[in-house]
């Protein structure tokens, strides 16, 4: 879901912009000195998984991870992305300079929103699993929303563009949720204290 | 080894496990188009995102690279191909052109085809014109051209060809070059929020 560049109009580029630097510095301030294994790690995952493909019927499908990154580092997710990002925009010409404060806001704010909404969740061992699901693939279903809506802001219809681009991504809900689900399960084993949950 | 050593030997076993994951890059993070002249006076071109899935009927925009006027617009067909004669005003003005696709959901790419790379010299005269020369003597004139249409028919896949190489594929030493940055940040990082904790006379113990 990365945007191009020249296709959205100065204010939405700006905005984005805005956004993100506001969830960066926020994001920043938040990380300790001994956090920033993580945020390293995750943001490198996210830099790589952009780029490798899994083959899936006659065509292929990437990782993105926005919703492990959102769990794991909550509002650090948004240097994370946003280091991932720019760094893929320059090596690679992956969506690009002007719209990356967009497309991080695309990819960090509803991972940032998911890992809100169900983090607590992950406490009851119940509901865990469920809720790692949950985090995985709703990231994923906002973020084409999310698209979806910055498109119509620039004169393309939000309604066919929400439903070609969700279609698209049905495939990537459903293995980000699996993977979120898996990672969240050994990292509950291994290291519960980076999901803030009490060891299990 | 102890805790804090062995969670980080489990992260990194996590982040190379995608190195196992066949590398191939095939996605569509970019629409790549390409353009070369080909014969009869015709633009040739491709709409491909990167990876090489052919980008189908996308609206193809041929603009005026100075002032982004539109001088025509079409779509690319089933290969994601397209083609188009060369703008009488382009030819004559010297125009570079911009030729941009938009691919929808937010792709959109494009491809600067300068003049110089497009107009040829002037046609001459068809042979009709050219009835006084004697007969059995070779048509000077109409070797030349045919022998330039054969040509532009023969470079054309070449074109095509070094157009395509100009695309940059990611490769393993750009990932690596990627998370070597992310970590070197981090350390940096890691730096300056010590520093700025010893001016202000805290030393973070734990």
């Amino acid at each position: 879901m990365h945007i191009s560049e020249g296709i959205l109009s100065a204010p939405v580029l700006l905005g984005g912009g805005v956004l993100t630097v506001t969830g960066t510095i926020i994001g920043l301030k938040r990380i300790d000195t001994e956090d920033i294994m993580p945020v390293a790690l995750l943001s490198s995952a996210f830099f790589a998984a952009g780029l490798v493909h899994v083959p899936l019927g006659p065509g292929s499908v990437h990782l993105i991870l926005s919703g492990l990154l959102g769990l794991v580092l909550g509002w650090a997710c948004f240097p994370a992305i946003l280091t991932a990002l720019f760094l893929q925009a320059i090596f690679f010409q992956f969506g690009g300079l002007t719209v990356l404060g967009v497309n991080t806001v695309v990819m960090a704010g509803p991972a940032l929103l998911c890992s809100y909404l169900t983090g607590s969740l992950l406490e009851n061992s119940k509901m865990r699993a469920a809720a790692a699901f949950a985090t995985g693939s709703l990231s994923i279903l906002f973020s084409a929303l999310l698209t979806a809506l910055i498109l119509m802001l620039s004169d393309q219809g939000f309604i066919e563009s929400a439903k070609l681009i969700i279609a698209a991504n049905i495939p990537v809900m459903l293995i980000e949720g699996c993977l979120t689900l898996f990672i969240v399960d050994f990292l509950t084993k291994v290291q519960p204290e980076i999901l803030r949950i009490e060891s299990a | 080894m102890n805790a804090p050593e062995r969670r980080y030997r489990i992260m990194f076993g996590v982040v190379l496990l995608f190195f196992l994951l066949p590398l191939s890059v095939a996605h569509a993070h970019k629409l790549n188009i390409f353009a070369w002249p080909a014969k009869d006076k015709t633009i040739q071109g491709e709409a491909v995102f990167s990876g090489g899935r052919k980008a189908k009927n996308i609206k193809i925009i041929v603009q005026n690279a100075e002032t982004n006027v539109v001088l025509l617009e079409t779509v690319s067909d089933g290969q994601g191909g397209f083609h188009f004669t060369q703008p009488e005003q382009a030819v004559q003005e010297q125009m570079d052109l911009l030729i941009a696709g938009d691919a929808g959901e937010g792709h959109r790419g494009e491809w600067l085809l300068k003049a110089a790379e497009y107009i040829t010299a002037p046609e001459t005269d068809p042979p009709a014109v050219r009835k006084e020369k004697t007969t059995g003597a070779i048509d000077e004139e109409l070797v030349r051209r045919i022998a330039v249409q054969e040509i532009d028919k023969k470079l054309a896949p070449v074109r095509q060809a070094l157009a395509e190489s100009r695309e940059r594929k990611p490769e393993l030493r750009d990932i690596l070059g990627g998370m070597g940055c992310i970590v070197g940040l981090a350390g940096l990082f890691v730096w300056l929020q010590n520093r700025r904790k010893e001016k202000t006379g805290h030393v973070h113990s734990d």
